[in-house]
Formats: structure tokens, sequence, C-alpha cells
């Protein structure tokens, strides 16, 4: 666990500033409200922002996976873990919004 | 309790290119294996593939008689150097122990080497190329992994952390290493036993001095010097 945390973290340390910079671009050139932009930001934390992420992180640094690879952790596991991990949080954030949404109105 | 690894029927191409051609390795747990070859020949490639993190046309890698796929899944099986640092920079030696849960006469057993000692809090991101390269070889070979897989173990160290590491690895017999390295010398110096990796066919090395001459893998004259 402590071992994929550490890849967690890699990897969303590159995908937070990039679904954070996707979403102030889109939310300025689109005038969208506050709402929208946090369901924007969910979904490129989630999807494209990771996708991204990971591509960078295996230019960067691919030798790192045989840190993982010894400790027993394939590329696949450490993929499909960051990504339920991720949806995880976004649909969480999506349902934070929704709740703060149906407070306000 | 000795162990055999034994990787047969190793197939590898790329594109039109036959890399790899129906490879043989074995070696067993107090062994130091060298496996010598030219630039591009396949060597990293073999390694990969043996450890499972490489597909392959063809492969079949044993321990002890069982069949592994992904040998590098298996709990205290193999482990592998790979060239360059393979640890993530933001961590230090004392977090790497905890994270491969070395036991405690393993522990002790790496920190009585005063070179670990002296980078034992420093993070991995902060230590020169060498020193990184050290730790991890040091790191690997105090897990209960029964084989370790080097590839290039002596690029970036300097000529003394070189000769400890060769001083190390003969000491070795509770595990079994095959190591790669362009450094013929040192895989000369710590191996038992050597191959040699020419046009995708692995050939055993009986007599180093004529055997890596007629590979073509040293010049005519080579230990002349």
């Amino acid at each position: 666990m402590r071992v994929f945390l550490i890849y967690y973290k890699a990897i969303n340390s590159l995908n937070i500033p990039i679904s954070a910079a996707y979403t102030l671009l889109m939310g300025a050139a689109m005038g969208k409200a506050w709402p929208a932009i946090v369901t924007s930001f969910a979904l490129c934390f989630a999807t494209g922002g990771l996708w991204l992420s990971v591509f960078l992180y295996n230019l960067r640094s691919g030798k790192h996976y045989f840190f993982y690879y010894n400790n027993h952790l394939s590329k696949l596991r450490l993929f499909v873990y960051t990504t339920l991990l991720n949806l995880l949080l976004a649909v969480l954030l999506f349902i934070i919004q929704m709740f703060w949404q149906w407070g306000m109105n | 309790m000795g162990h055999e690894l034994v990787a047969e029927g190793i197939m590898k191409q790329y594109g039109v290119r036959q890399v790899l051609t129906d490879c043989y390795v074995t070696c067993r747990t107090g062994e130091v294996v060298g496996l010598l070859g030219r630039n591009g020949c396949g060597k990293s490639t073999m390694l990969e593939i043996i450890y499972g993190v490489r597909d392959a046309e063809q492969a079949q890698v044993r321990v002890d008689g069982r069949l592994y796929n992904s040998p590098f899944r298996e709990k205290d099986l193999l482990a592998f150097l790979p060239q360059g640092n393979f640890i993530p920079n933001g961590l230090t030696i004392s977090d790497l122990v905890k994270l491969f849960k070395l036991e405690k006469d393993q522990v002790d057993k790496l920190l009585s080497y005063p070179r670990i000692k002296e980078l034992l809090n420093l993070r991995i991101g902060s230590m020169s190329v060498g020193q990184s390269k050290y730790a991890g070889l040091m790191l690997l070979l105090h897990t209960n992994a029964k084989f370790i897989l080097m590839d290039e173990p002596f690029s970036g160290l300097d000529p003394l952390i070189a000769e400890e590491v060769i001083g190390i690895l003969r000491r070795y017999k509770n595990k079994g290493i095959i190591l790669t390295d362009h450094n013929y010398r040192h895989v000369l110096n710590c191996c038992t036993r050597f191959m040699v990796l020419h046009e995708g066919a692995i050939h055993q090395v009986k007599d180093p001095q004529e055997d890596l001459i007629r590979f073509n893998y040293l010049p005519p004259g080579a230990f002349d010097q």
C-alpha cells in the first residue's frame, strides 16, 4: 500500500496542475459557473489529466517502474489502482458539488 | 537449500529483426553468471524477459522446476537492478529498508557497510549517480530474492566502489546473480561462469581469453595488455 501511494503521489503531483490548468482554461474560455468548473476538474482529474500524467511519468521516470516491479507491482496494476482511486475522488467531488448546489437552492 | 533458475526458449523479434533466438540461461544460488555481448545484441532485453516485464514471442522461466509467467510478481523470487537509478528521488535508504520489508539481520548487515551508513538519511535525488546505483544494488542484495538480475551494475561506480562491489558479489553465496556489463574486466573478476550473446544465440564461455575473441566480443590481443 505504501509503495502504491508513492506512485499515486508522483502521478497526481503532475495530474493536479494539469487538470487545474485545463479547468481554468476551459472555464475562462467558456465563461462557466463554478459548479461546471468543479465538474470539469473532476472529469479531467479522472481521465485525460491522469492519462497525460502517466504518459509524462513514463517519459521522465520510466526506470522508476523497476522500483514497483521489485515490490511486485506491475505497471497495469498501478494504473488500474490509480484510475479507480481518482474516479472515486472525482465522484466524491461531484457529489459534494451537487449537495452544495442543492443546499444553495 | 540451493535453487535453480532456468530460462529457456527465449525468442524476441523487433519488426523483422530476430534479436533472441531460442536462448537458454541457467543460474544456481551461489553462482554469479556474467552475460557478455556487444551493444544492441539483446542482453538487457533478455534480462527483462526473464524478469517478466517485457513481452517475448516465446519464453519459459522456471525456478526449481516451477513455471512462472511473471516472475517479478512472486514474493522472494527475483529482483532486478536496471541501468540507471530506479528508486524514486524523494526516498532515503531508511525509507527503503521499511518499504522492502527487510528482516532485522538483513538490515544490520546492510548497515554494517560504512558507505551505506553515510548515505542512510540522504534522499536518493541528492545522491550522485554512483551513490544511488550503489544504494540500489546493496538494497537488492539484502532482500529475500533468490535471484538478482543486474543490468550494468558497474556503470557509474568509481573504481574503489566497483572493487568493493566485486568483493561483495563474490562473497554472496545465498543468491544467484545474472549480470551484464560492458566493463568485461569487472565481469571476469566477479563471475563464476560466463556466457556470450552472439547473433541472437547464447554461447557458454569456457575459456574467456579465447571465446570472447572468437565470438567477436573483444578485439584480438585484448588480453595481451
